[in-house]
């Protein structure tokens, strides 16, 4: 028995120790981000570079962004929200102000026309990445797919039967997903109209989805799971970018009808967040040419930065990217985008309210 | 003599302070409108309780009951004859080779099993090359296959216990007096394993009914259970008074189902 | 029941248990990093473990959460069982249904709960929170699964240790604990086996970007920093495990007095 409770004592030292080192690193910054979305080699960079530990979150949406910044478990020092969500923060004083003079890399002229013409009114965040959202398919299944859905735009994703048999999916956000029915009705992505919302619902309500996801929608597609669905840009060309790479036969292609929604994320600065400095020098770290680059080449979405899409379109090895005529938001023809306003949070819930209800 | 005293008191505190004080605070969130733990914006409403009625939720909480019942009858179907099995085995390391590999999925971590089901039950699968393609993902089949594979272990085990502890000679005497194998099952072994079988149906009813990553993976997002309405409430829609109103209603419901098995069981022992 | 019917039904009942555990298993040996096609046999995912770093950090946290969530849950566990078995009948039946609520409720609600008073007493959330959580839902199973061996014990063993001459606390640890030994290691097992496996209410009760095994899991689903890495660990942990008990149940001598009781 004594030796029982000694083994047990010296094992719980053991674990206690191990548990409880020391942190080596002077300084931990906390980044909440969304998944995959930013390049983990820059982490490491980072942390060598500064002697810093970098602490990661992820979540998949923006409201999950939000709630996390609000309930402040954890006090973030960089979040990455998509521009309404930006604003929403921004109004509800859940952001620190951006110090522009500790960012020597940043200079306002930096970025795309379209993203400036279409920035949030929030002035206390740095311009991430930007892109549209579409319909990625998979051509595996359904002969003539790329015509019909290039014929019918958002109809595709809405009129049961316009493609026999395929499998649909939609993304599992209230607002994107509200966003394709309201551009199906050629409605303004920010109505609060009634009517207007009721019609975007019923569209919802009557097609039939078989998969409602995140990032496993591109993955369905990829695999031939699902024929086709709503994405993001950049989970199609983040699989293009993949498939290229491993030099695999590319069977899903992506379109973007000319009336969608543009959107961009930025480095926000929470009110609660610890390592104001240290933030600023990541951002400025994010804003470096080569590191913006980096990170450009391995997520897949179009950077607002233009000196970083101009790099992409020197070098040979890009273009299958950059000839892709829905790759860069700022170079698509015929282009009406919309961006999100923010809308109020009573908004937000209404829509998930209804959002809901349609899935059954 | 100071340990002794001061265990149980504190223990209860601890229950206190991390089962009774959060109840409260959502049955007083229940009646507020509010966006997280705001407690300087909140606004008394019983719109919650108006919320509730809406047939929006009425699918969540049918599909809970009845694919969560549908699979713990499963779980019983299969698990009270494998646990009949394991008792009367005479073998002892048959048996305990056997526990030990029903058991041991437990030990495999739940979101990979899940996951594992999910790639199986689409079309396109690994198993494709020996000519196989299932599509299932999105059915109510596939949720109840992944419930009975999740909670199994938890249905054999308890009905294991209550049947390991008869007595064999009450078995004897109930033979002795001319009863036959299915008499003695009827009104001495089933009556006496009861106790097993509530402890089973619960431990799998009410995970199955309040998990939201199962419903989540194998459903493809369509079928919505009580576990995603929680969950959704709470971590996207931020309506924390509209997701506590469904929790409180939760607890309540276990609360009187822990109250009965407890009453069954004058031991306390019952759920292991 | 038949022989063969028996042997069937046990087949199937294995085959619902193992079915997604092959999978992952064959998947662990699968070249492709795509789980819906094979391309050729690998062992490559069994050395990314270590050095897949956040995939690795979360392995030892897990490890770290579940160990001290059992020792000291079972350590109190023991402790509050034996004080529970001296109350009398009805007040044991009441701390009982206390002790039994955390075990059968929701694990969501049991999650949220946590996080909520967490968040109120402005504990700051990472490991400590979950491990505190794991704590919690662990104690309530030591309990149940201690007190029946302290009422199968002589209730005078204890007073007779005292009236020797033994201290309390000599009592407990020479009389008591020993008699209740199977209790206490099963407890402890139980008490392990949830914590190391837990989801949902890690998910609910962690921050400072901590996760463990699970969380890790679910946080990296579907996207390209997801390892299959991760089947190769759950790999060795379910087939080591299984190898090892088998082993040990070969090897012992043909009639264990002590079953497994679970």
């Amino acid at each position: 028995m004594r030796k029982n409770i000694k083994l047990l004592l010296s094992f719980l030292l053991i674990s206690f120790l191990i548990g409880c080192s020391p942190n080596t690193k002077n300084e931990s910054l906390y980044i909440l981000n969304w998944g995959d979305y930013i390049n983990y080699d820059l982490l490491d960079k980072f942390e060598k570079e500064y002697d810093v530990e970098v602490i990661i979150s992820e979540v998949e949406s923006n409201e999950a962004m939000y709630e996390q910044i609000k309930m402040n478990r954890t006090s973030f020092d960089i979040a990455i929200p998509s521009d309404y969500m930006i604003d929403q923060l921004e109004k509800e004083h859940l952001l620190k102000e951006i110090d522009y003079s500790l960012l020597k890399n940043y200079d306002k002229k930096m970025f795309s026309t379209i993203s400036s013409e279409h920035a949030p009114e929030s002035k206390n965040f740095i311009p991430y990445f930007n892109g549209t959202i579409g319909i990625m398919y998979s051509t595996k299944n359904i002969k003539d797919i790329k015509k019909t859905i290039e014929a019918n735009g958002w109809s595709t994703l809405f009129d049961d039967g316009l493609i026999k048999n395929a499998k649909v999916g939609m993304y599992n956000s209230s607002r994107d997903a509200f966003a394709a029915s309201l551009l199906h009705h050629s409605y303004s992505l920010n109505t609060n109209n009634d009517s207007e919302l009721n019609q975007a619902y019923k569209s919802l309500k009557n097609t039939k989805y078989n998969v409602y996801g995140d990032d496993n929608l591109k993955k369905n597609i990829v695999t031939g799971n699902l024929d086709y669905a709503l994405v993001y840009s950049g989970d199609y060309y983040e699989e293009l970018i993949v498939a290229t790479e491993e030099e695999r036969t590319i069977n899903f292609g992506y379109y973007v009808p000319n009336n969608t929604n543009y959107w961009q994320d930025g480095m926000v600065i929470p009110k609660d967040a610890k390592n104001y400095e240290l933030a600023h020098t990541f951002i400025d770290f994010m804003l470096e040419d080569e590191n913006a680059i980096e990170n450009t080449e391995y997520i897949g979405y179009a950077s607002p930065i233009n000196s970083v899409m101009d790099y992409l379109e020197s070098d040979n090895e890009y273009d299958y990217l950059t000839s892709d005529p829905f790759y860069n938001p700022n170079e698509i023809k015929n282009l009406k985008p919309e961006s999100f306003k923010f809308l109020g949070i009573e908004y937000m819930i209404k829509l998930e309210e209804l959002f809901t209800k349609s899935k059954s | 003599m100071k340990t002794r005293n001061i265990s149980l008191p504190l223990y209860l505190i601890w229950l206190f302070v991390l089962v009774f004080i959060p109840f409260l605070i959502m049955l007083f969130l229940s009646f507020t409108k509010t966006r997280g733990l705001d407690f300087s914006h909140l606004v008394f409403s019983l719109d919650n309780f108006k919320d509730i009625l809406d047939p929006i939720y009425f699918d969540a909480y049918v599909n809970s009951i009845v694919l969560s019942a549908i699979a713990s009858l499963l779980c019983l179907l299969i698990g009270y004859p494998v646990a009949y099995i394991l008792t009367n085995l005479k073998s002892n390391k048959l048996k305990n080779i056997l526990l030990a590999m029903f058991i041991l999925p437990m030990w495999s971590n739940m979101l990979l099993r899940i996951i594992g089901w999910e790639i199986l039950f689409n079309p396109h699968s690994i198993l494709n090359s020996i000519g196989i393609s299932f599509d299932l993902i999105g059915s109510p089949l596939a949720i109840i296959i992944g419930m009975v594979s999740t909670y199994l272990p938890l249905m054999i085990f308890p009905i294991y216990t209550s049947l390991n502890k008869l007595e064999s000679s009450l078995l004897e005497a109930s033979y002795d007096l001319g009863a036959s194998k299915f008499q003695t099952f009827k009104s001495v072994i089933l009556p006496l394993s009861l106790p097993g079988i509530y402890s089973g149906l619960t431990m799998t009813f009410l995970p199955s009914a309040t998990n939201f990553a199962l419903p989540e993976r194998l459903s493809g997002g369509n079928i919505n259970l009580l576990g995603n309405i929680i969950n959704s409430n709470f971590g996207k829609s931020f309506n924390y008074g509209f997701g506590s109103l469904l929790s409180v209603i939760l607890i309540s419901v276990i609360f009187v189902l822990v109250f009965f098995i407890n009453r069954k069981d004058k031991d306390g022992d019952l759920l292991l | 029941m038949k022989k063969s019917s028996k042997v069937l039904l046990v087949i199937l009942a294995l085959a619902v248990l193992y079915i997604p555990i092959l999978i992952i298993c064959f998947l662990s040996f699968n070249d492709s990093l795509r789980p819906y096609e094979f391309s050729g046999f690998t062992l490559k995912w069994y050395s990314e473990i270590f050095a897949e770093k956040t995939l690795y950090e979360a392995i030892i946290n897990s490890w770290i959460i579940a160990l001290f969530a059992t020792a000291i849950s079972t350590i109190c566990g023991t402790f509050i069982a034996i004080r529970i078995s001296k109350l009398k009948q009805k007040h044991r039946q009441t701390v009982m249904f206390l002790n039994n609520l955390p075990i059968v409720n929701a694990d969501i609600v049991t999650g949220i709960s946590l996080m909520i008073i967490f968040s109120i007493l402005g504990l700051h959330f990472g490991k400590y929170t979950m491990l505190l959580a794991h704590i919690f839902f662990c104690i309530p199973f030591v309990v149940l699964s201690v007190l029946p061996r302290l009422k199968m014990m002589d209730e005078n063993s204890y007073d007779a240790a005292r009236d020797l001459g033994c201290t309390h606390l000599q009592a407990v640890f020479k009389v008591i604990i020993p008699a209740i030994k199977v209790g206490i290691i099963s407890g402890a097992l139980i008490a392990f086996t949830m914590s190391i496996d837990d989801f949902i209410i890690s998910y609910y009760t962690t921050g400072d970007g901590f996760s463990n095994f699970s969380t890790w899991i679910y946080s990296r689903l579907n996207r390209r920093s997801f390892s299959p890495a991760a089947y190769a660990y759950n790999t060795i942990i379910t087939f080591g495990l299984l190898i090892i008990l088998i082993y040990i149940n070969l090897n012992s001598k043909g009639d264990n007095k002590h079953e497994k009781k679970h």
